[in-house]
């Protein structure tokens, strides 16, 4: 943490979701998916979102973003808590946020052509006026990003899935948001254009003060992005602190069982007994979400949920009743 | 090559035509691009369309085309078949059934477009905001569309022209009020479906306003179900206009539509059936051909049809 | 793993596929050559649009045709000739089947109006010619076998009440029930989390290895593949441009794409680094550059590689394996191309 500017705070998020189609009577129980969740991101950070379907990320993004808003907590974003704003000005502080998608197919509206779709947040937020300086702020965008500034007249179909999605990227730099939040940006793109895309992000934070939340479930990934890793697990962060410090010396046993079971992470590999499906954190009653997959449970973890604590003096966090010592 | 084009955008539903900004469709002949159209189109969808093109432009220029008077009773000849001077034969009026079949598919044009036009926009606005803002509107106008729904069609119509009183307008108002809930709930339908793309999702995060992400991101796609319902409309319109002028409630003569002709010629079914079967025949081939280019429309616009270029 | 590549289990030579939309038939898998061994398990990676999954398919003689075309100077299992299309059924026609295969979303594979024991017992009695009690008891046991907990009381359920990574297993469960000597796996983690798909990567392995079943194991993930195979062939626009021992093409890879995938992947512990990215994407099947299909993303490319699509050459001297191109064993890393 070089800098300790806050840009964004989110504070204790609550997000619960009724199943679909619940009838009265059902005892259709609520699925939580984001279960007082808290993080900070620091100017010129980026803090990685790591963990399996169902863990919540996707759901704490689309939180952050203000899309799906939670049901209690603060999203406080450069002093303004977003939970508590409307229409127009809620609109206005989302040019500072801006948001990059999985599939830069389904994100873009076929119907437009790259420069509609690159200069609409432009015009949205009027922030260049008359054709020809649009034109100009989104050739430069496309530059940015190392497409084509005559790029602007194509359609999507008309891109590789790589070059969508640097479009999908010029369309979040355009207007020079202070936060850029990333949900999957590669997974649906091949090995060879997944690194391309991954150094153009490298590239654009080195050069500006820019903050990225980057939600994958790539564990390797993440470590290559990210400054601060935030692990999820069941609506909950299980553990976080810096990259290096989460991956080489995970402290939570969930943490531990992911590393294990990402290929190339350096670690033979082995199926634990801890290996096993998230559910979407259905119930888990009053103890730890993880205690049924958990090598090391003992009797507490079953009764009392851990909360998330400082351990040691390097940052890192863990909601564990055993962590494991650095 | 221009048939591929039509497959490669995913998008293209309205009409069937390739859209005019497609870049690669662009250099391509207007005919070419009619040609392509129709091919993907299929054969059937587009006989149905020149019937239907074919029936208009008779609308239109319907005065210029009767060779007859349509409404003049001329005694000479009455109740006679098809000859060379009448080819569909002359009512008990002695008035020419073809020149009254021409001048009747004037009425069943303008009720045809009048009630797809108003169902279109009065039902089209509210399934599209019912289906974008959710919550209570889309329950009140949901609740709103069953009850319609609920009553059969015609009698819906009849009750309304009862209270209205005859006539093509208010023939029109009341068929529009029945289409109405029909082009809501599939208006509302799509644009649920379309506003839990990404895309969507997208525009709202850039900061657009909803009026626009309504208009700009959902409106387009939705365009082409919408289409396809409004030739369904066109075809219930004609129908229904045909089934309340035989009951003669609705155009009354002598002013012909096909409806109150079927409905005069009943009483001499049994010896002249011609005075029954052309303008009878006409509301079947208008319908059929409708529901024709429907159903081509219909599958250009179904998503399993087409091929999604990734 | 016990490869015995001496005895091959599948045999194919100078694969071809073509497929024809209306216009003139694009050729998409240009030549491939592919042995496994009793009991060996045998890798294919590549990019979308490499031809790997096409090829797996061809094998299995599922393709449609038309508009696919497949073509091959040899394509046979134990002896069995698979051109002409369809797996053939073994011997009798109760002895299952030479060759299954799995893929990427197991819910599409399974009916979903069948509780997943019908849908067991019955194939079991279809094509193994079991007597319905045996058969019955025979799903019990394959689901055992692939750790469904509880197999006999959920061999009433139906697909949808599984996760994912249990109807994968079930799909497993079915292809084992037709006694395979070849198991083809499309991508069949791809979908999971990883940790179940380290689970399913591991039930992979052990029944591979009991049952002596010859595997192919097609992927784009280098590293998933490699936890799973003892050969790797590494295809791209269609063609394999290396293969050889998992070991010692990770190690040393020959093929300049090879040397470039393996860097490009991120890896766990390089914090905070640029990687390799590969410049452009992988070619238009429809119109493939001439000479290497490679050559245009390629930092090595000469002359040679934009006119003359390159040899299929042994990656070493005496040693098994083989590498397509023209500066194989040149290294993009010495050469300065990674930055």
């Amino acid at each position: 943490m070089t800098n300790t500017s806050t840009v964004l705070e989110v504070k204790d998020v609550h997000k619960t979701y009724k199943p679909a189609g619940s009838v009265v009577g059902a005892k259709a129980a609520h699925v939580r998916a984001v279960q007082g969740v808290s993080l900070t991101v620091h100017r010129g950070q980026t803090v990685g979102i790591v963990g399996e379907s169902g863990c919540g990320k996707s759901t704490l993004a689309n939180a952050i973003l203000m899309l799906e808003p939670p049901d209690t907590g603060e999203i406080v974003f450069d002093g303004t808590d977003m939970t508590r704003l409307r229409g127009g000005a809620l609109r206005r502080i989302r040019r500072r946020i801006q948001c990059v998608f999985q599939d830069p197919y389904t994100a873009l509206n076929a119907r437009m052509t790259i420069g509609q779709i690159i200069g609409e947040p432009l015009r949205v937020h009027g922030l260049a006026k008359g054709r020809r300086a649009i034109k100009a702020q989104v050739g430069t965008a496309l530059s940015h990003v190392g497409l084509n500034p005559r790029d602007a007249r194509r359609y999507p179909h008309e891109l590789s899935g790589g070059q969508r999605q640097r479009a999908g990227i010029a369309r979040a730099l355009v207007v020079d948001p202070q936060l850029v939040v990333l949900d999957e940006p590669t997974s649906a793109l091949d090995v060879s254009v997944q690194a391309q895309i991954l150094n153009l992000l490298l590239d654009l934070q080195a050069e500006s003060e820019r903050s990225f939340v980057f939600i994958s479930h790539d564990l390797a990934v993440v470590s290559q992005m990210a400054h601060v890793a935030v692990v999820m697990y069941a609506g909950r962060i299980v553990e976080s602190g810096p990259v290096e410090e989460v991956f080489s010396r995970p402290r939570h046993p969930y943490t531990d069982v992911l590393l294990d079971a990402t290929p190339g992470a350096g670690r033979s590999p082995r199926a634990t007994a801890a290996a096993g499906e998230t559910r979407a954190a259905l119930d888990v009653g009053q103890g730890c979400p993880f205690v049924a997959r958990c090598p090391i449970a003992q009797d507490t973890c079953a009764q009392v949920a851990p909360e998330l604590r400082s351990v040691d003096a390097t940052g890192v966090e863990v909601a564990c009743h055993f962590p494991r010592s650095a | 090559m221009a048939r591929v084009d039509i497959q490669a955008d995913p998008t293209n539903l309205a009409g069937g035509m390739p859209l005019p900004d497609s870049p690669t469709v662009a250099v391509a002949t207007g005919r070419q691009r009619l040609v392509a159209g129709l091919r993907s189109l299929g054969v059937l969808p587009t006989i149905g369309l020149v019937v239907v093109l074919l029936l208009v432009v008779v609308a239109v220029f319907a005065p210029l085309i009767a060779p007859f008077d349509a409404t003049a009773p001329a005694s000479i000849d009455t109740l006679a078949g098809p000859s060379g001077a009448h080819w569909f034969g002359t009512d008990m009026y002695g008035r020419d059934v073809l020149s009254r079949v021409i001048v009747g598919a004037q009425v069943s044009m303008v009720v045809g477009f009048a009630v797809t036009i108003g169902s279109l926009v009065i039902g089209g606005l509210l399934g599209l905001v019912a289906g974008f803002v959710g919550g209570l509107v889309d329950r009140i106008l949901g609740q709103l569309t069953d009850v319609l729904l609920a009553v059969p069609g015609i009698l819906l119509a009849i009750a309304i022209v009862a209270m209205l009183g005859s006539g093509i307008r208010n023939v029109c108002i009341a068929l529009t009020i029945g289409q109405i809930p029909l082009m809501l709930r599939v208006v509302r339908s799509a644009t649920l479906s379309i506003s839990q793309r990404p895309m969507v999702r997208a525009a709202r995060a850039i900061g657009a306003r909803p009026s626009r992400v309504l208009l700009r991101h959902i409106a387009p796609y939705v365009w082409g179900t919408a289409v396809v319902q409004c030739t369904f409309t066109f075809a219930h319109a004609i129908l229904y206009e045909a089934g309340l002028s035989f009951l003669g409630i609705g155009v009354q003569p002598p002013e012909p539509t096909w409806g109150n002709m079927v409905s005069e010629a009943r009483a001499f079914i049994g010896s002249q059936p011609w005075n029954a079967i052309f303008p009878g025949l006409a509301i079947v081939v208008v319908v059929l051909a409708i529901n024709l280019v429907g159903d081509g429309l219909r599958d250009l616009a179904d998503p399993e049809s087409r091929g999604r270029g990734r | 793993m016990t490869a015995t590549v001496d005895t091959p289990l599948l045999t194919v030579e100078d694969l071809r596929v073509s497929f024809a939309y209306g216009g003139r038939p694009v050729e998409v898998v240009h030549g491939v050559d592919l042995s496994v061994g009793v009991g060996e398990s045998v890798g294919i990676v590549g990019e979308s649009g490499s031809g790997k999954s096409v090829t797996g398919r061809a094998i299995m003689g599922i393709l449609p045709t038309p508009p696919a075309r497949t073509t091959a100077k040899r394509m046979e299992i134990a002896g069995q000739d698979l051109r002409g299309g369809g797996v053939p059924e073994a011997g009798d026609g109760h002895q299952g089947q030479p060759i299954a295969m799995i893929f990427q979303n197991p819910f599409t594979a399974l009916n979903p109006v069948f509780r997943v024991g019908s849908t067991l017992t019955e194939a079991l009695v279809k094509r193994r010619g079991m007597s319905r009690s045996d058969a019955t008891a025979e799903a019990v046991r394959l689901l055992d076998r692939v750790r469904i907990p509880n197999a006999k009381s959920r061999i009433r359920n139906y697909p949808h009440e599984f996760s994912g990574g249990m109807q994968q297993r079930i799909v497993i469960a079915l292809a084992l029930a037709l006694e395979p000597r070849l198991l083809i796996a499309d991508e069949p983690t791809t979908a999971l989390d990883v940790t179940v798909q380290a689970e399913i990567l591991e039930l992979l392995r052990e029944i591979q290895t009991e049952r002596t079943m010859g595997m192919i194991f097609i992927s784009h993930a280098l590293g998933v593949v490699a936890e799973v195979v003892s050969r790797v062939n590494v295809m791209y626009a269609g063609r394999i441009v290396e293969s050889g021992p998992v070991g010692s093409v990770y190690d040393d890879p020959k093929h300049p794409y090879t040397q470039a995938l393996l860097l490009a992947a991120p890896k766990v512990g390089q914090f905070r680094t640029r990687t390799f990215g590969i410049p452009g994407s992988p070619p238009d099947p429809s119109s493939p550059p001439p000479g290497c299909a490679f050559h245009p993303r390629c930092a090595l490319a000469t002359d040679v590689c934009r006119d003359t699509v390159p040899d299929v050459r042994p990656r070493l001297a005496g040693g098994s394996g083989t590498a397509s191109c023209h500066h194989a064993g040149e290294s993009l890393v010495a050469e300065g191309a990674t930055r």
